[in-house]
């Protein structure tokens, strides 16, 4: 069989686009409730999606030190929300994004193997480190750990779990009533995990979750993160917005696995893709506009000022951006300065660089058809720039239903995705192996 | 005395039953994986109109998994009532989670989302024991007791100020103004504590019950001084009527003497019904759920006999002021939760003691709890 394109869904309550809750479709009041949620996934899982991801949110979005009003909500809990929705599908794989910095190895081991079970083989975790520093202060603590140290543990909090996951061997739980052999103690040992971050003894007391391990999706985009990934990961998210750097992404992540002695089929690389779609090119790009005026400038300020790390929200609007006492004031990342330079180069103004970057994600953006969003995402799978995509609709659930009642029979058609599901299992139709069970 | 005579009922699931020789004749089918299919079970309850289904702690005794005969199976209570919401429109879930090795925030996080999702049908079952808990899985050695409830204490304050961080009107999601929340309604909690150091706002919305039902079943002196203070609904264990109603009294006065009002706190007592057409049977039973295992000396107090019998026990303990209700563990699923829901509720609904249907929508409206008054404020954000 013929390569397949892999999809996968990334919720956000309300839409991926700021203002996307403020479109006219989009049930703003019932973003927290199950039947939004349950609506999404059913929809996601019609149009034979690969998986449901839920993205970890452990600070609010503040201005000046108090919450942001004009901002959605954020994410749910993403265990709580992908546990609810096992309920309601039947093939789509569900992801839940979740902190190695802020957990311990042995509960969430036992999460995700009930979580698996549970949905018979269909859980993924995100494995996050957490990038919001001001997330620590709602851990007892005062400052995230150091880039590198979160990797270091990260690693470490996979190597417990796996040995947890790995302690039970494949037909260790035995059942037989007759027999009254409820379990095989041959066949289960402890993790006897040791390392500096962690001491896990174990067993677990859940048997192998159904997939061996849930399937591992990572999304660092530094060199730890990136290294991490090409050791532990099955599955990666990342934000690509130009092909040449998908493909450069894409084949460097391989010859970083390859240090690790993995081969490329052990992973699925997702680029995120932000589709808005009309049934015309005209009608999409109206679409576009709609939006971008549904952007209050306070939120476009709020953006600026997040990003740039820089407080603009004192100042007059109509002023220039302030780039040199920006400079001055911080030691600007690369995209930061990108930012820069093009508001230096064109005289903006905060109000008009504000407009600039509401429109701008750091993932991949599509305006068109669904024909024209077909030959893009073709381009990019046939051009080895990815495995498949994460979709991030502008708003739910209306631009998903698009997505999935007009893109995907395009897909289809052209023998780039699957028609039915390959199986139950998130790694069957992810083509990724079942871990083979060490005793 | 019970204000108005009726009785509130919740069931405690684990595994195929609260006896461990269940898994050896239970028909409970399985789910897609290797854990029980428990869902014909919530709505077999909820048939009922019960108050609840609690889901852990599941406490075994050490080195369980080396004895091939036991059903040793601990999963993560947390997703699997997450699960049933879905599956269920009106019965309440709860869940137990390890205070000593975990954060309030992800605790307070999940449960506000879960509450969401639900309508306000969650409980959550703080476990400061850990019975179920082996050495050496966790960072922290146990600690000793006055830090483990000082924690515990501290802990679940900053849960509930964590569900309080966002006002019941702060949602506006008003698209044409562009103010999704009204900032001025979400607020940082700024808790600095012994144990806990946590600014907020929780990055969920509150819950609708205010703050999901706080579920305690710790006996332990700290245990019982720490559900005096803060616990809503407490599961006991007693092996006559006279122990339920001094346990009763004197948890009552506790509470009371913390301030509390009359009727924060319920105590449940928990059951382990064996149940049969004749009592001769339900010994017959018993005898051989026996044989294949031994119920671990601090089980649930084993009742055993017909369906009218336990409801006779269940109106005569209430009626006496032993107990507000009762936490039912049932020895064998589906069998006995078949016959308490079919037997022993309609006679209970007959007496007009029990609900023949449900009347109000969150659980708190089933258990007749009005959401604690809200803690005061500390920051100016
Ligand atoms: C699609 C996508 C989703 C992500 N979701 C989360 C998340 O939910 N929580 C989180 O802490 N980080 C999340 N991240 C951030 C990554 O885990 C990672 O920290 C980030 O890409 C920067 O890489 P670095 O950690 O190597 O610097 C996400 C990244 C991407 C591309």
């Amino acid at each position: 069989m013929s390569r397949m394109l892999k999809l996968g869904l990334f919720i956000y309550p309300g839409g991926h686009h700021v203002a996307g809750w403020r479109h006219a479709s989009t049930p703003a009041h019932r973003l927290g409730g199950m039947a939004y949620y349950t609506e999404v996934a059913q929809l996601a899982e019609r149009g034979r999606f690969d998986l449901f991801f839920v993205g970890d949110t452990l600070f609010t979005r503040e201005k000046d030190g108090r919450f942001f009003g004009r901002q959605g909500i954020s994410n749910p809990d993403p265990v709580s929300l992908i546990s609810a929705l096992s309920a309601v599908t039947e093939h789509l794989g569900l992801v839940a994004t979740l902190s190695t910095t802020y957990h311990e190895p042995y509960l969430i081991a036992q999460k995700f193997a009930t979580l698996d079970h549970l949905s018979g083989g269909r859980a993924g975790w995100n494995v996050v480190t957490t990038w919001e520093d001001r997330a620590a202060l709602n851990f007892s603590r005062d400052t995230a750990m150091a880039k590198a140290d979160r990797y270091v543990r990260g690693k470490e909090f996979i190597d417990a779990c796996r040995a947890l996951w790995d302690g039970w061997g494949q037909g260790a739980l035995l059942a037989d009533a007759a027999a009254g052999r409820h379990h095989d103690p041959a066949l289960i040992a402890a993790a006897n995990h040791v390392s500096p971050s962690f001491q896990v003894r174990g067993p677990l007391r859940m048997p192998r979750p159904v997939q061996g391990w849930p399937v591992l999706v990572q999304a660092g985009g530094s060199p730890p993160g990136r290294h991490f990934a090409a050791q532990i990961a099955e599955a990666i998210f990342t934000a690509q917005t130009r092909i040449e750097d998908a493909q450069a992404f894409r084949a460097s992540t391989h010859a970083l696995m390859a240090e690790y002695g993995r081969a490329p089929h052990e992973v699925v690389i997702m680029p995120g893709l932000s589709p808005l779609l009309g049934s015309t090119e005209a009608e999409a790009k109206r679409l576009e506009e709609e939006l971008a005026d549904l952007v209050h400038p306070e939120v476009g300020v709020w953006m600026l000022s997040e990003n740039l790390n820089f407080p603009l929200y004192d100042r007059d609007p109509d002023d220039l951006l302030p780039v040199a006492e920006i400079r001055q004031a911080r030691q600007a990342t690369a995209s930061v300065e990108t930012n820069l330079k093009y508001a230096e180069a064109n005289r903006q103004t905060i109000a008009q660089a504000a407009r600039v970057i509401a429109r701008s994600r750091s993932h991949n953006s599509f305006v068109g058809t669904p024909e024209q969003l077909a030959d893009m995402m073709q381009h990019w799978f046939e051009s080895g720039a990815c495995d498949g995509f994460n979709m991030m609709p502008p708003y739910f659930p209306e631009q998903l239903r698009v997505f999935v009642e007009h893109a995907v029979p395009v897909l289809q058609r052209r023998g780039l995705f699957r028609r039915e599901y390959e199986g139950r299992r998130l790694r069957e139709n992810l083509g990724l192996a079942v871990p083979p069970a060490r005793r | 005395m019970i204000a108005n005579g009726m009785m509130h009922i919740t069931l405690s699931l684990a595994g195929h039953g609260a006896h461990p020789a269940a898994w050896r004749v239970s028909s409970l089918p399985r789910g897609p994986g290797l854990l029980p299919d428990w869902r014909p079970m919530v709505a077999m309850a909820e048939a009922a109109a019960l108050d609840a289904v609690f889901f852990g702690p599941w406490p075994q005794p050490p080195g369980a998994l080396a004895d091939h005969a036991l059903e040793v199976l601990m999963p993560d209570p947390l997703p699997i009532i997450a699960s049933l919401i879905p599956r269920s429109s009106r019965i309440g879930l709860g869940g137990s989670v390890y205070i000593a090795h975990t954060e309030p925030f992800h605790t307070a996080r999940a449960f506000a989302v879960m509450d969401n999702l639900s309508d306000g049908r969650t409980a959550l079952l703080a476990d400061t024991q850990g019975a179920d808990q082996q050495p050496g899985d966790f960072a922290h050695a146990p600690r000793p007791a006055d830090q483990a409830y000082g924690r515990a204490a501290e802990y679940l304050e900053v849960v509930a100020r964590l569900w309080e961080s966002w006002e019941a009107d702060a949602i506006l999601a008003d698209k044409p103004s562009g103010h999704y929340a009204d900032g001025m309604r979400v607020h940082r909690i700024d808790h600095a504590g012994r144990f806990f150091t946590v600014r907020g706002p929780l990055t969920a919305i509150r819950p609708p019950q205010g703050r999901p039902v706080l579920v305690m079943r710790d006996a332990s002196p700290a245990g019982l001084e720490l559900a005096a203070a803060s616990a809503e609904l407490f599961l006991a264990r007693c092996a006559s009527l006279e122990e339920a109603r001094e346990c009763r009294t004197a948890l009552l006065a506790r509470a009371a003497a913390l301030g509390r009002p009359a009727g924060a706190l319920r105590i449940l007592m928990e059951f382990m019904p064996v149940l049969a057409a004749t009592t001769h049977a339900a010994a017959r039973r018993l005898e051989e759920l026996d044989a294949l295992a031994e119920p671990p000396e601090d089980a649930a107090p084993c009742f055993l006999g017909t369906p009218a019998d336990l409801a006779q026990r269940m109106l005569a303990w209430q009626a006496a002021g032993a107990c507000d209700g009762f936490n039912l563990l049932p020895a064998l699923l589906p069998n006995d939760l078949g016959l308490i829901c079919q037997g022993v509720v309609p006679a209970l609904v007959r007496e007009g003691r029990f609900r023949a249907g449900y009347t109000g929508r969150t659980l708190r409206d089933h258990l007749g709890l009005p959401a604690p008054p809200p803690l005061p404020r500390r920051s100016a954000a």
